[in-house]
């Protein structure tokens, strides 16, 4: 087997969709199993993104795939936890690829033209 | 809300079951792992749906997944991701585009050797490319530099009792066809004869004059740009002008616009200069000098070129038809000069490029091979690369990269690629041209049209995308496939991936080997002609033997031009280094002669039943010194003098064609009255001569105008040429002496086209060779490092080294040989298509294609063996370290 690459840099698989973007984040957090993600990202979206569980665990396929989440040991409190569940975290290379794009969405915030449209929209819709 | 409803209620249970058979449409992989989670997540959220909203909420919940989940599943079947919404989609074409150029671009920076090897590899392919193409089209495929030169055509006569269909006219038969004809709205004619030129100027030289009729220069677009062209009148009243050629102007007159009015004297006629040519090169306008064509000065002698303009809407087909017919009238009006002559009409551009298109073709196809191989070796490259970066794929899917999206940003490095190697592969072309127009026969047709220019850029990139496309669109295919079944970071036991890359690889190989194959036949098959050619019988010697023209510019009457030839072979025969000098009219590398009327028999008959034949006029010895051996009856001797019996010598082809069975010597001839004494062999200069019946009269019986001194000498001839030119201008400095040559360097001469070709398609044929072996080696070295643990594993259960080298050299000859019998099998069918290039070689002879295939077996055999010792000296330990 030839020796591993580097994984590319995470700059360059920005932007982020939405949906993925939440996801990472619920697992930021901590590890969480799959209807855990499905709440979380409900929850931090204010409903805006509801996800179904068979396109969910496809997306987890894949990313596990990718070394961008991985299977953790780690479970929660014991009165909280579910022992069939099986858990998902971030790999440090996923915590990259968030921070990167947390970094991104931070810059589009600052610029001074994206808050006056934001404003501007929240005023409208008041 | 609803209250907590129990697992085991029956309608969940029902939903359960449902859902479970639709999970079905999930592979097996995917269930193993995922289906259990997959389903108690199903669970938590149809509870959900039951407590937010009821009965109807949890049905239709399950109604509205069934379809997604069945199509999911047969996604993740079929490889494909997750359904992208539309908005997903971007419309920002050019944006993707320079996104995915910049990745390309950062991909080959990180790897510089890797990029540097794949862009020398087609850099090498487009270059070659390139140069060749520059000489199809400039040759083939750009119109003549005429006005409107697909009108133009060449009118050739037909003489259909040799066969010959590329008889010139005779000054009779064009007039009539001038006067006769319609499909022509211009018609002109020319010929070219060779003679010396006298001069306040210079040295006398020898110039090729061209006698022209009034109106071919506008037929072609050039009008004089000094002084004017030639007028009706000229011709008609016979007034003796001439036209100089650009080239001549500049050479010997200085480029000045007063030669205008200045006389010259061809063959010791004064011509006044009364117009000088643009600058132009190639067919018709090789003649230094042009007089007008006047009519009464006209023998029967077919020697006119004829070239016509079609009129409007005439076709080619047409033309030739017309003229056909009226050559018909011209057998019922001159039926003794033109019984078996008839006409027709060719397009000047196919005249012109008549005798290279072939060998241009050819060689072509030779560097198109050598192209597809260097697309074949990248693209196995790319593939092991591909390998390699399998990982980076699935992150770009996993990250919501659509397949086509990661297929097209490795089809763009591709291309990227393509683009930089067929930049450098221009550069290396425009250079690697100059080199080659420098080696290229003087006498390929349209050799100053010769341009590696835009035209030849535009086919260049077009090679590049296809190129590009052609060697990039397997690895993007192959790389971008997300239906992986491990886990990457995992070991690489059972990944499906590595045995299709194997496949593509080796496929890949055995038509590069067969590519290769068929040059190295084509490449021995004209090395075998060229040699045949260069070594052909010629039926005298080959070596040591100046060939001096002497051709006086005043002219000699019979005792003048002996004792003119007795006092330079007296000189010529004193210097050191010559050990005999003869005097002959015939040149044995250029044997015609003048032409002559024999009647052998006493038997009366018209003049046709006399045949033609070849007379010549040598000195005693000129058949001893010249190796042309003597088959019957005796050679020509001192004894033959001005006043002793008139005889001759005979050659072969004059007692087969003439005098049938009899034996020819003692016989006497009626016209000329002499008696043949001597019988010598044919004699073949060039490859593909017929001999002509010919016949030799003693040179003291025959005292010619001019003639050639052959002089035999000790060492390499030419070294002579200087001392002999200052001894025959000690005699007349008026003899022109530029072409003093040796038959040596005659002979290469006339072989400069087939050495020509041989050289570049052999070039090729090596360069195709490498690059083959370089292919099997790194499919091969890619093979030995994807089994390293197989391999060490042989190792530590005790498997022989020299096994396992056999085992790893067996599967590279193996793919090699393939690779070589469909070479063998395409070679058996496209090598005919060399027929017209080659000598006295079989295009299908068995012992060259034998050769090829043992050359390729050899280069394979060693392009294995690196891979093979390293498979042989893998560490065990190490190896199965490795994963």
């Amino acid at each position: 087997m030839p020796p591993e690459i580097a994984p590319p840099d995470p700059r360059d698989q920005l932007p982020l969709k939405p949906d993925l973007f939440h996801i990472l984040l619920a697992l930021d957090e901590g590890e969480r199993h799959g209807y855990g993600i499905i709440k979380e990202v409900e929850r931090s979206t204010g409903g805006g993104i509801r996800l179904e569980p068979s396109p969910l665990y496809r997306r987890l396929k894949r990313l596990l795939e990718a070394g961008i989440v991985e299977e953790s040991e780690k479970r929660p409190a014991p009165e909280l936890d579910d022992e069939r569940r099986r858990y998902y975290r971030l790999t440090e290379y996923g915590r990259r690829i968030v921070a990167a794009e947390a970094r991104r969405v931070v810059a589009l915030a600052r610029n001074d033209r994206v808050r006056t449209l934001a404003a501007d929209a929240t005023t409208n819709e008041t | 809300m609803q209250p907590q409803m129990k697992p085991d209620h029956p309608v969940f249970r029902l939903a359960e079951r449902v859902i479970r058979a639709l999970l079905c449409a999930y592979p097996a992989h995917f269930r193993a792992r995922y289906r259990d989670d997959l389903l108690d997540t199903l669970r938590d959220r149809s509870r959900e749906e039951w407590r937010t909203r009821g009965w109807t909420g949890l049905l239709w919940y399950c109604v509205r997944i069934s379809p997604g989940i069945i199509r999911d599943g047969l996604g993740e079947r079929l490889g494909m991701v997750s359904h992208r919404r539309p908005s997903d989609r971007t419309t920002d074409v050019i944006g993707s585009i320079t996104q995915d150029l910049r990745a390309a671009l950062r991909q080959l920076r990180r790897k510089p050797a890797f990029s540097i090897g794949v862009i020398l590899t087609l850099a090498l392919g487009m270059g070659a490319n390139a140069a060749i193409f520059s000489m199809v089209d400039g040759v083939l495929l750009r119109a003549l530099p005429y006005p409107e030169p697909e009108g133009l055509v060449r009118i050739w006569e037909v003489d259909t009792e040799t066969g010959n269909e590329f008889v010139e006219l005779s000054y009779a038969d064009y007039t009539y066809i001038r006067d006769n004809s319609t499909a022509f709205t211009e018609i002109g004619a020319f010929s070219r004869a060779s003679r010396d030129l006298v001069d306040d100027f210079g040295r006398p030289t020898e110039i090729i004059l061209g006698r022209v009729t009034h109106g071919l220069f506008g037929l072609l677009g050039k009008q004089p740009i000094v002084g004017r062209d030639f007028s009706p009148d000229d011709a008609q009243r016979r007034i003796p002008v001439a036209i100089l050629s650009h080239r001549l102007w500049s050479s010997r007159y200085g480029g000045r616009p007063d030669v205008i009015g200045q006389t010259v004297r061809i063959r010791t006629r004064p011509f006044t200069i009364v117009g000088v040519l643009p600058p132009a090169s190639g067919y018709p306008f090789t003649a230094d000098i042009w007089r007008p064509l006047d009519g009464e000065a006209q023998d029967e002698d077919r020697e006119l070129h004829v070239l016509a303009r079609l009129g409007a809407g005439v076709t080619v087909d047409q033309a030739s038809a017309e003229v056909r017919l009226l050559a018909g009238q011209l057998q019922r009006i001159e039926p003794d000069l033109n019984e078996t002559i008839t006409a027709w009409a060719q397009p000047m551009q196919d005249m012109v490029v008549r005798d290279a298109r072939t060998p241009l073709l050819v060689l072509l196809a030779a560097v198109g091979f050598v192209l597809m191989i260097a697309c074949a070796n990248t693209a196995n490259l790319l593939l092991a690369r591909g390998a390699a970066r399998r990982q980076e794929a699935a992150i770009r899917t996993a990250l919501g990269a659509s397949r086509w999206r990661v297929a097209r940003q490795l089809l763009t490095e591709s291309l990227v690629l393509a683009t930089f190697g067929g930049a450098v592969g221009l550069l290396a072309g425009y250079g690697a041209l100059d080199a080659i127009i420098a080696v290229t026969p003087a006498d390929t047709p349209r050799l100053a049209e010769i341009a590696l220019d835009r035209r030849v850029i535009g086919v260049m990139a077009v090679v590049v995308l296809l190129a590009g496309v052609a060697f990039g669109t397997l690895p993007a295919l192959h790389g971008s496939r997300t239906d992986l079944q491990t886990d990457l970071k995992g070991g690489a036991r059972g990944w499906a991936g590595r045995d299709t890359v194997r496949r593509m690889q080796q496929s890949l190989v055995i038509a590069e080997v067969g590519l290769a194959t068929v040059l190295a036949i084509g490449a021995t098959l004209l090395i075998a002609s060229f040699n045949r050619m260069l070594h052909l019988e010629r039926g005298f010697t080959t070596e040591n033997l100046l060939i001096v023209p002497i051709s006086p510019g005043t002219l000699y009457r019979r005792n003048r031009s002996l004792a003119l030839f007795d006092g330079i072979t007296q000189r010529l025969g004193a210097l050191p280094g010559v050990r005999s000098v003869v005097v002959s009219t015939m040149n044995p590398m250029s044997p015609p002669g003048l032409r002559v009327a024999v009647q052998i028999d006493e038997a009366p008959g018209t003049s046709a039943d006399r045949p033609i034949v070849r007379w010549h006029a040598t000195s005693p010895g000129f058949f001893r010194e010249t190796g042309i051996a003597m088959r019957d009856g005796r050679a020509l001797s001192d004894a033959d003098h001005e006043t002793a019996p008139p005889v001759v010598v005979i050659n072969e082809a004059f007692a087969r064609a003439h005098l049938g069975g009899e034996d020819p010597i003692g016989k006497r001839l009626v016209e000329p009255p002499v008696e043949i004494v001597g019988v010598v062999a044919d004699i073949t200069p060039r490859p593909g001569f017929v001999p002509e019946p010919t016949m030799f009269s003693p040179f003291r019986q025959l005292p010619m105008p001019g003639a050639y001194a052959l002089l035999r000498t000790g060492d390499d001839p030419l070294l002579l040429a200087e001392a002999v030119r200052e001894q025959v201008w000690a005699t007349d400095p008026t003899i022109p002496l530029d072409d003093i040559t040796s038959v040596e360097r005659a002979i290469a001469a006339s072989v400069a086209a087939p050495r020509f070709q041989m050289f570049l398609v052999s070039l090729f044929a090596s360069l195709s060779l490498l690059l083959a072996a370089v292919g099997i080696y790194g499919v091969m070295s890619y093979a030995v490092a994807q089994r390293t643990r197989e391999l060490g594993l042989r190792h530590a259960l005790g498997a022989a080294e020299g096994r396992i080298l056999r085992m790893v050299m067996r599967e590279g000859v193996g793919l090699a040989a393939a690779g070589v019998a469909l070479g063998l099998v395409a070679a058996f069918w496209l090598t005919r298509l060399l027929t017209a290039l080659l000598y006295d070689v079989d295009a299908t002879d068995p012992l060259i294609f034998g050769t090829a295939a043992c050359v390729l077996a050899a280069v394979a055999a060693a392009a294995c063996y690196l891979p093979a010792r390293r498979a042989m000296r893998v560490d065990p330990m190490a190896a199965l370290r490795y994963e």
